[in-house]
């Protein structure tokens, strides 16, 4: 039987990679809303909405760089908006979004940041945002190509 | 006469080209595998999904003969009409017996007894009933693990979340796996690792611990060229209702039948047309990360088994200078069909008078589509 034998760096990197890797899937895939999140749903009034971006393509990012993807959300209900809650993969480095309520007619956002450093290749992002919509949770998304 | 004298000839040759040309994993069995093309093509028919709310992350199936989508994200299962018309709507995100709580979904099954199983990357299997609601759940004790990462133990085998094959026999529960640990994988394991790690792990639902491991070691075909073929590593597989076990790997031509202990029976198979198998070597981990989207988008390879009522149906990729994909099916070792479909096409089940593909999930179009076909 064969043996690749690899320097003692490689491996170290291999091990970090491989935990890494296994920790990122893990958080990514279960991270999940609040147990109160449907019940305030319920309770509120319910509005309309139209998401003008639900997936945004990168390409070509650097892995240097920090990339801010911008959904923005229409309210095109009569009654007030609230983003009850912004969940997304934990390969998302932030997120930001109003905490006040979005009047009818108006628009908000939703900025999820990525720290391109030790993603090179394709990344996908999502996000589960929460709305006192009769929809309650909506899929946001970005897939971006980093080269070193 | 003289056309039975040729067909015959033909049969004879198509024969021992494939005995030959054949990669063989094991000594114990002989790969002979026919080939009578009576199926020249299929007549596909596209249908739409209608009414859908998604995420465009999904699974689907056939379950008391009706189409279903499970949505990972929005944690629905929602049942259509073979026409592609939403019949009704269940689970979703929340806390009650009609909901789930699971978070997001890495995968399912439906058992033999109907009942529901989805599970999450934390190692937690929730259990729904026929009428999809909640009934148990549990998490798989780890403190069995052995010391050392170790073949032969199941604690260290992680499941392939991105190919996911999850499958249901008896009380058991069956996923393809890795073993990833620092000291032991693909990459640094070299030939030691194709002897010697499985591909499946069962899990038994009754005493709720891990089982077999299955599917130990790899064809012949992975040792050569092996560094061309680590992206390509994990089996597709079904069951059938007596147990027998359909397996693949994603870069080898046969399909291996093992019956329900696991001792191989028969092996079979033939290689798919014009499926660009020119693989990049993968050496190291930042070889691997390079490579991966690259292979798994763009190059030629088996990608999904499915066993039907006496029919095997495998599909396979021909790679990014392709406009198709490749199914065939096989009546045991008689290969019947190899046609071109759509990409994405894998055949799901069998709904009379129609053979379903699995749902393709369109994200850039927001479309959610199958293909249907007679045979």
């Amino acid at each position: 039987m064969k043996k690749v034998s690899f320097s003692l760096e490689l491996g170290a990197y291999i091990s970090i990679f491989l935990v890494l890797a296994t920790f990122i899937a893990a958080k990514a895939l279960n991270a999940k809303p609040s147990k109160e999140i449907t019940a305030r749903i319920n309770e509120m009034p319910l509005t309309d909405v139209v998401f003008l971006e639900k997936r945004i393509k990168l390409d070509s990012i650097r892995e240097d760089s920090v990339v801010n993807m911008t959904y923005r959300i229409v309210n095109t209900g009569t009654n007030n908006l609230k983003i009850l809650k912004v969940n997304p993969d934990c390969i998302c480095t932030s997120h930001h979004e109003t905490e006040e309520v979005i009047q009818p007619s108006d628009t908000t956002e939703i900025i999820l940041s990525f720290k391109a450093k030790g993603h090179v290749g394709k990344n996908t992002i999502n996000a589960l945002v929460a709305l006192n919509t009769e929809r309650k949770f909506y899929k946001i998304s970005s897939v971006i190509n980093v080269i070193p | 006469m003289k056309n039975n004298v040729i067909t015959s000839a033909a049969f004879v040759i198509a024969t021992i080209i494939c005995a030959c040309s054949c990669s063989n994993k094991s000594n114990d069995t002989t790969s002979e595998t026919i080939v009578d093309l009576s199926v020249k093509s299929l007549s596909l028919e596209r249908i739409d999904i209608i009414d859908s709310i998604s995420s465009y992350n999904i699974e689907s199936g056939i379950n008391q003969g009706k189409i279903y989508i499970l949505d990972k994200y929005l944690c629905t299962l929602d049942y259509y009409s073979s026409d592609g018309k939403k019949i009704s709507s269940h689970l979703g995100i929340g806390n009650s017996k009609s909901e789930t709580s699971i978070g997001r979904v890495a995968g399912h099954c439906f058992m033999p007894n109907g009942n529901l199983m989805m599970f999450n990357t934390s190692g937690r299997y929730m259990f729904y009933d026929k009428n999809l609601q909640f009934i148990d759940q549990f998490v798989i004790n780890y403190n069995k693990r052995s010391q050392i990462p170790q073949y032969s133990d199941p604690y260290f085998y992680s499941q392939i979340y991105e190919r996911l094959v999850c499958r249901s026999s008896d009380n058991n529960i069956y996923f393809n796996v890795e073993l990833a640990a620092p000291d032991i994988n693909n990459i640094v394991s070299g030939d030691d690792y194709l002897d010697n790690a499985a591909n499946i792990l069962e899990i038994d639902t009754e005493t709720q611990q891990f089982g077999r491991l299955l599917a130990i070691g790899y064809p012949k075909s992975y040792y050569e060229k092996a560094s061309t073929k680590r992206v390509l590593s994990t089996v597709n597989y079904d069951i059938d209702t007596k147990g027998n076990f359909y397996v693949m790997y994603e870069a080898d031509s046969l399909i291996y039948v093992y019956d329900k202990d696991f001792n191989l029976s028969a092996s079979y198979g033939i290689a798919g047309r014009q499926m660009d198998t020119n693989y990049p070597s993968v050496s190291s981990i930042k070889d691997f990360r390079q490579y991966y989207d690259e292979t798994l988008e763009n190059k030629g390879y088996y990608n999904w088994i499915e066993y039907d009522n006496g029919l095997v149906f495998r599909s396979y990729t021909k790679g990014s200078g392709s406009d198709n994909d490749g199914l065939q099916i096989y009546r045991e070792n008689t290969l019947i069909a190899d046609v071109n479909v759509p990409k994405g096409l894998k055949v799901m089940g069998y709904i009379a008078p129609y053979y379903y593909s699995y749902i393709i999930s369109d994200e850039d179009n927001e479309k959610l589509y199958f293909y249907r076909f007679k045979l």
